[in-house]
């Protein structure tokens, strides 16, 4: 008997598995907040010329391994959507887990550097410039953390062959994550 | 397509993305003029553009879909071009210890041409002080017909409340430094002497 | 094909995953806040009729009049007409209408509802702290909304922020849902084509509520941290930009007022195609105007910033959409117009609210498109002609199509009918009262009434004897539309246990809800149906029938059509 929590799998006007067009259409939506909210920075910086001043106390270097910890994250899940494409369970799962641990590695990183800018007084209301980092970087671990636990989540089911088309659903939505740190790197640290 | 094949092609374009962001962190260490980040932000679109395509595979995507995140992006973009006007163009700071051109003295600019101050004041200035200079009687704004105080003033007075905006008894007059160069604002000035009033 | 599962109370009446008890649960909640903001409304009305020249008298203090027309405002929009119109119907039809036993995801449909309803205490709980509900308009601008020393008001806005942010994540997770379903769970042999018009209007909805959300789920949190943590992002004095807020705010609420919209033309379509017998006139074009309006809702925005201080060069362009956004709205209402014309029209109560509909829907149109010129605008922004423009828009939306809509698909969602009579007693008198309320407005605007003002009789060109008047009447008329719900709020909860019993399809429609029992039960149609035709096919020349469902089968030979099938394991 097919019971409704799966009926998305088994039926499709558009040739496409429902899951993922409702993954692309959850993705713009994605797009169109931390859209608005980095045209939002993007207008405010040109407005306010002395920022780059300000930037200058972003941790470029840690900003760079992070960017470089994300990017390889993504590599990893897009192996693990390879990997589970070829029914190679346990290597996609050991794939996912390693997405997840980069996304911690992710998250200490940033906490160091938040702890760092705290500890140099830059605080949220210290001026409208950290306001916005704190902000916009707070927003996208918000995100990184509900990524790692879809990841986590898959990883578990994906494991005993389960749940497989979630590895590419939590990977698309990783791989948002990490396109938003590729915009938020320059803009936060490099424009200097 | 072997499957091996697609894991290779996977760590090259990881690769190239690692290389991209040595490029910009590179460039940013270099120079920090405009020219460059530009450069940097085309460069991070680039990449995003790479993971899009490749990792997320939008290029195997049909065109509909394609069609759905291309209209996101687009709805962001028609935000910023609306908004820019009113929060890129409307602060401009002075940073401490640095003179702007609208600190410059009004001397050193041309001399004002009336012709070119009313084009400017019929874009810009109409709305609140009316076409005839009386502000809907003295109550969207100043009134330089009625109240010849207001042209009493100096032409650098003058130039200060355009620049800088003004908070009075009829109400709040917007700062105009980013949006009007100097030599519009002496323009202007020229308009309102010689359509409204006397020279101090 | 229906699931079989145990089912308690619980899971069947409260926690259930089923898209038609969840549309009940929406729409109930929807018409229940209606009617909190229905009595704020009556508030608002009293305290304008209780004034006296001079300024003296009144019912209500000032701060407490903000708040009342703050959640006035904010109540009607968010959780009324977009639990009603846009989640309520949405999730009632779009399965039925597509030929799909239940929506793409169930179990995210249920959680969608539980969010909103948590949005729905929240907003209630604001109102209930100390320091009073959230006082600075359904627009909350800063400064005014993110300093607690300007407004008076502290956890009543933060609770309102929290309320509101938990609706936009309640109708993101609906929209994906809606959306989904849409496209990818129609019945075999239904193109896009072949959509009813109802989901037509429902898929830009979300769309278009998707998209434009974004920016002011940014610009909410970013109001929230400057007023319970300090950051400035929106004040001017160190470097922020209250304009932005506004920028943030109106790019979601002008496309918010198109996503309400679509599904009212959304019923009034599906109800004056099956009450009149006849096919709708132009249905590409209706498809073309839907997805135009949706664009061009996108770049509109600025006409409710005309006077704000933004760029001047701003004021044209934006005119200039604004005034051709009127345009694809026409190509429908002349649709619907013409469907009407010549048809076999019965008058029924919902066919009374729909074409009642048009009427009024038209004036607050029209008068819109003066609202969208930048230079009349500077005269009668923030005054009750706008006020009164946007009642004429959206209370037909809400409480016409509305009503149209419960009275139409009422005895699908519970076996029975509505009364008639009572039907058009409370037809009748929404009709006559609700253009005695907004009418008089139209007039207060031109003489200078400003918005959101408690006390307007401190004005003397507000205090003469036709002033006085027009207040009066818009204040007495209000007491009867308010009265004027009662026999329907009786009529809809006495009809589900006493309203005639309804067959599967009563109005005898083409459309596929009407193709399985009224109600339909879990898993909605005994066989999935197959799409032969367009959805509407009344009256056809070429055959002796008054109708032709969708899923009835050609006569003689036909293939039957075919969806392709995804396995179970979709990974590619």
């Amino acid at each position: 008997m097919v019971d409704s929590s799966t009926i998305q799998v088994y039926r499709t006007s558009t040739g496409l598995p429902t899951g993922r067009v409702a993954m692309w259409w959850f993705l713009a939506s994605e797009v169109a907040i931390f859209g608005g909210l980095i045209m939002s920075f993007i207008m405010c910086r040109v407005a306010h010329p002395e920022w780059s001043e300000y930037a200058e106390y972003t941790v470029n270097a840690a900003g760079a391994f992070n960017t470089i910890v994300l990017l390889t994250s993504s590599l990893s899940a897009v192996l693990a959507h390879a990997a589970a494409a070829r029914r190679e369970y346990a290597r996609a799962a050991n794939l996912l887990w390693a997405t997840v641990g980069g996304g911690l590695v992710f998250l200490c990183v940033k906490a160091y550097e938040y702890s760092h800018e705290i500890h140099e007084g830059f605080t949220p209301v210290t001026n409208l410039f950290w306001g916005f980092y704190f902000f916009m970087t707070g927003l996208h671990g918000l995100h990184v953390i509900i990524g790692m636990s879809a990841l986590a989540y898959v990883a578990t089911k994906v494991r005993h062959g389960k749940l497989v088309e979630g590895v590419e659903y939590a990977g698309m939505y990783w791989h948002l994550v990490d396109i938003i740190w590729i915009f938020l790197f320059p803009l936060l640290y490099l424009a200097s | 397509m072997s499957a091996e094949n697609h894991d290779k092609s996977y760590i090259a374009i990881w690769g190239v993305l690692l290389v991209a962001m040595i490029v910009s962190l590179v460039l940013a260490e270099v120079s920090g003029a405009g020219w460059v980040i530009a450069v940097i932000f085309l460069v991070a679109t680039a990449k995003a553009w790479l993971v899009v395509s490749r990792f997320m595979h939008l290029s195997q995507e049909p065109r509909w879909i394609k069609g759905v995140m291309a209209g996101a992006a687009a709805v962001v973009a028609c935000f910023l071009v609306g908004v820019w006007g009113d929060v890129a163009l409307a602060w401009s700071v002075i940073p401490a210890g640095q003179a702007t051109p609208e600190a410059a003295p009004v001397a050193e600019l041309q001399a004002g041409n009336a012709e070119k101050g009313a084009k400017v004041y019929g874009t810009y200035c109409v709305g609140c002080h009316g076409a005839d200079g009386k502000a809907n009687g003295g109550t969207t704004g100043a009134s330089f017909v009625d109240d010849p105080s207001r042209l009493a003033k100096s032409d650098a007075e003058i130039m200060a409340s355009i620049a800088d905006g003004k908070t009075g008894t009829i109400g709040v007059m917007p700062p105009w430094k980013g949006t009007l160069q100097p030599q519009q604002m002496v323009d202007v000035i020229a308009h309102l002497r010689a359509s409204f009033g006397a020279k101090p | 094909m229906s699931a079989h599962h145990e089912e308690s109370f619980w899971s069947k009446y409260v926690f259930s995953t089923d898209h038609k008890v969840i549309a009940k649960q929406y729409m109930i909640t929807g018409l229940f806040m209606a009617l909190a903001g229905g009595a704020a409304a009556g508030a608002i009305r009293a305290q304008l009729a209780a004034v006296e020249p001079g300024g003296t008298g009144g019912l209500l203090d000032p701060q407490f009049y903000n708040s009342v027309v703050t959640l006035h405002g904010t109540i009607m929009v968010f959780w009324v007409a977009m639990p009603v119109l846009v989640a309520g119907f949405g999730n009632l039809l779009i399965p039925l209408m597509v030929g799909a036993e239940d929506m793409a995801f169930p179990r995210l449909n249920m959680a969608s509802y539980w969010v909103f309803f948590a949005s729905t205490v929240v907003l209630l709980l604001s109102m209930l702290v100390p320091g009073g509900g959230a006082a600075g308009g359904w627009t909350s601008y800063p400064p005014l909304s993110a300093d607690p020393a300007y407004s008076g008001v502290n956890w009543g806005i933060t609770l309102w922020i929290l309320a509101v942010a938990l609706e936009f994540i309640a109708f993101l997770m609906g929209g994906v849902n809606f959306i989904t379903t849409a496209i990818n769970m129609r019945a075999p042999g239904m193109s896009m084509w072949d959509l009813p018009i109802f989901v037509w209007e429902e898929l830009a909805a979300s769309v278009v509520f998707m998209l434009s959300v974004g920016p002011l789920i940014a610009g909410a949190l970013m109001l929230l941290a400057d007023h319970q943590f300090g950051t400035h992002f929106f004040d001017p004095k160190m470097g922020g930009d209250p304009v932005l807020f506004q920028h943030l705010f109106w790019f979601f609420g002008h496309p918010e007022v198109y996503v309400i919209l679509f599904p009212a033309f959304g019923i009034a379509a599906e109800i004056i195609t099956s009450h009149s017998r006849k096919t709708l006139y132009g249905y590409r074009m209706v498809v073309w105007s839907i997805i135009a309006t949706s664009l061009l809702s996108f770049i509109v925005w600025a006409h409710h910033q005309f006077v704000a201080g933004i760029d001047p060069r701003l004021a044209t362009p934006f005119s200039i959409t604004t005034i051709l956004i009127s345009v694809p709205v026409a190509v429908s209402m002349f649709s619907f117009i013409a469907t009407l014309y010549g048809g076999s029209i019965r008058f029924t109560s919902a066919m009374l609210f729909a074409i009642g509909f048009f009427a009024c829907f038209l004036l607050g149109g029209v008068t819109g498109i003066i609202n969208g010129a930048a230079a009349a605008d500077i005269y009668i922004h923030d005054s009750y002609y706008v006020v009164a423009h946007f009642h004429y828009t959206l209370y037909p939306l809400v409480f016409m199509a509305g009503s149209a809509g419960i009275y139409h698909w009422y005895p699908k969602m519970f076996g029975r009918h509505l009364d008639e009579r009572l039907g058009k007693v409370h037809f009748w008198g929404t009709m006559v009262f609700f253009n005695l309320v907004f009418l008089p407005q139209f007039n207060l605007g031109m003489m200078g009434h400003h918005r959101r003002i408690a006390v307007p009789t401190e004005f003397d060109f507000l205090s003469t004897p036709t002033a006085l008047l027009m207040q009066d009447i818009s204040s007495w008329a209000m007491a009867g539309l308010l009265l004027v719900q009662v026999p329907f709020i009786y009529n809809f909860f006495a009809s589900m246990a006493r309203g005639e019993k309804a067959a599967a399809n009563p109005w005898r429609a083409t459309t596929l809800e009407w193709a399985c029992p009224s109600p339909p039960p879990h898993g909605n149609f005994a066989e999935p149906p197959v799409c032969f035709r367009g959805p509407y096919v009344y009256s056809p020349p070429d055959r002796q029938a008054d109708f032709v469902p969708q899923d009835q089968p050609p006569e003689g030979d036909y293939q039957l059509p075919q969806n392709p099938i995804v396995a179970p394991s979709a990974a590619k």
